[in-house]
């Protein structure tokens, strides 16, 4: 009788074990699932996203002023984050581009000097940069 | 004999006991190895789990590595197509008129043109979009801006024009367009021969020399020459 009552605890110790590991892992793995497919999907984002600047236009205007037109070539919608030009932080309002579609950003005040080479550094939200040289 | 039977009997009796005893052993050992195999079905349910998130990490790491091979090769064509503006006019009607070829391999795919008129003050831009117009691979397309396509623009004779195409992948041509009037040109008048005799042919050549090496010509020179020669017995005059 008592061998019997001990196999039963056993089974049920077991068995109450075996259900929390169960669930413990289950949850563990569905967390870490969530968080693979979410890493892998903003790496493959940060691939997939493509822009040109296509022009960058240095112009005077009540001071010396700027104007970056980019086109987004990817195939997803691109957040133009930040603009350096010569490492100095310049623009950082936000520009949503949709895919396959062109944005002049707006005049962005500049203290750069007529006939030099400015280096112009577009960033993405993502992480995506593009380091240009343009002609003032 | 009867004391043999009964012998018999009782080393049967002690059988029967050892036997019962190895069945309650039995028995005990095959309760003690139910739990296992419960523990057993976890653990299995456990690694099913952990296989299931391996395959997962698997299947995407191949995404990523797929999306990578997509994008190499974009980059690759961005390094096969290499354009330039041949050719730069201005047609009758002042309209822009451009050959762009491409000597790379890969397609190029033209998205904008971009006009900077040099000459105003301030400098004045202007941007057409040529809706991603395919040049081939060592080819070249002709009448952009007049014709194929036909851009919104009208060249002025006395302008100082900058011309910029950028493609899609970001590569782009640039050229200076400068009206005949707005550049020196050395100009030269050679007879042949220099010393001629009454009713002798002479062949007259009219040298334009054009030193510019930044700049295209807006338009075709063609020298319009309206000369008259009066000869003397000595000498003659033009």
């Amino acid at each position: 009788m008592s061998n019997i009552v001990s196999a039963l605890l056993m089974i049920v110790a077991a068995g109450i074990i075996g259900t929390f590991l169960v669930v413990w892992a289950n949850s563990s793995f569905a967390f870490q699932s969530a968080q693979i497919t979410n890493q892998t999907a903003s790496r493959i984002n940060l691939v997939k996203e493509s822009f040109v600047v296509e022009d960058v236009w240095f112009y005077s205007s009540s001071g010396n002023k700027m104007s970056v037109t980019i086109r987004n070539t990817g195939d997803l919608a691109i957040t133009i984050s930040k603009i350096y030009v010569n490492n100095t932080s310049v623009w950082s309002t936000g520009q949503v581009i949709s895919r396959g579609s062109v944005v002049t950003i707006p005049p962005i005040a500049v203290s750069s000097t007529v006939g030099h080479v400015q280096n112009v550094w577009v960033q993405t939200q993502r992480g995506t940069n593009i380091h240009q040289d343009w002609n003032y | 004999m009867g004391t043999n039977t009964e012998g018999n009997k009782h080393s049967s009796g002690l059988e029967l006991l050892e036997v019962k005893k190895l069945a309650k052993n039995n028995q005990k050992h095959q309760r003690k190895g139910l739990s296992s195999v419960v523990g057993a079905v976890f653990m299995v349910l456990v690694m099913i789990g952990a296989l299931n998130v391996i395959l997962l990490a698997m299947r995407q790491q191949d995404s990523v590595t797929q999306t990578l091979i997509d994008k190499s090769s974009a980059s690759l064509s961005r390094l096969n197509e290499q354009i330039s503006i041949a050719d730069t006019r201005v047609t009758s009607s002042n309209k822009l008129n451009m050959t762009v070829i491409n000597t790379g391999a890969a397609a190029a795919k033209l998205a904008s043109i971009y006009i900077v008129n040099e000459t105003a003050s301030p400098k004045t831009q202007y941007r057409f979009d040529l809706n991603s117009l395919g040049v081939d691979g060592r080819q070249s397309k002709t009448n952009i801006g007049s014709t194929s396509p036909s851009l919104p623009f009208t060249v002025k004779s006395d302008t100082v024009y900058t011309v910029k195409v950028v493609t899609m992948a970001g590569n782009s041509a640039v050229v200076k367009l400068t009206p005949l009037k707005a550049l020196p040109l050395k100009m030269a008048a050679y007879m042949i021969p220099p010393s001629i005799t009454t009713g002798e042919n002479v062949t007259i050549l009219f040298a334009v020399t054009n030193n510019a090496t930044d700049t295209n010509l807006a338009q075709t020179v063609s020298p319009q020459i309206s000369v008259s020669i009066s000869c003397a017995e000595s000498s003659c005059r033009h």
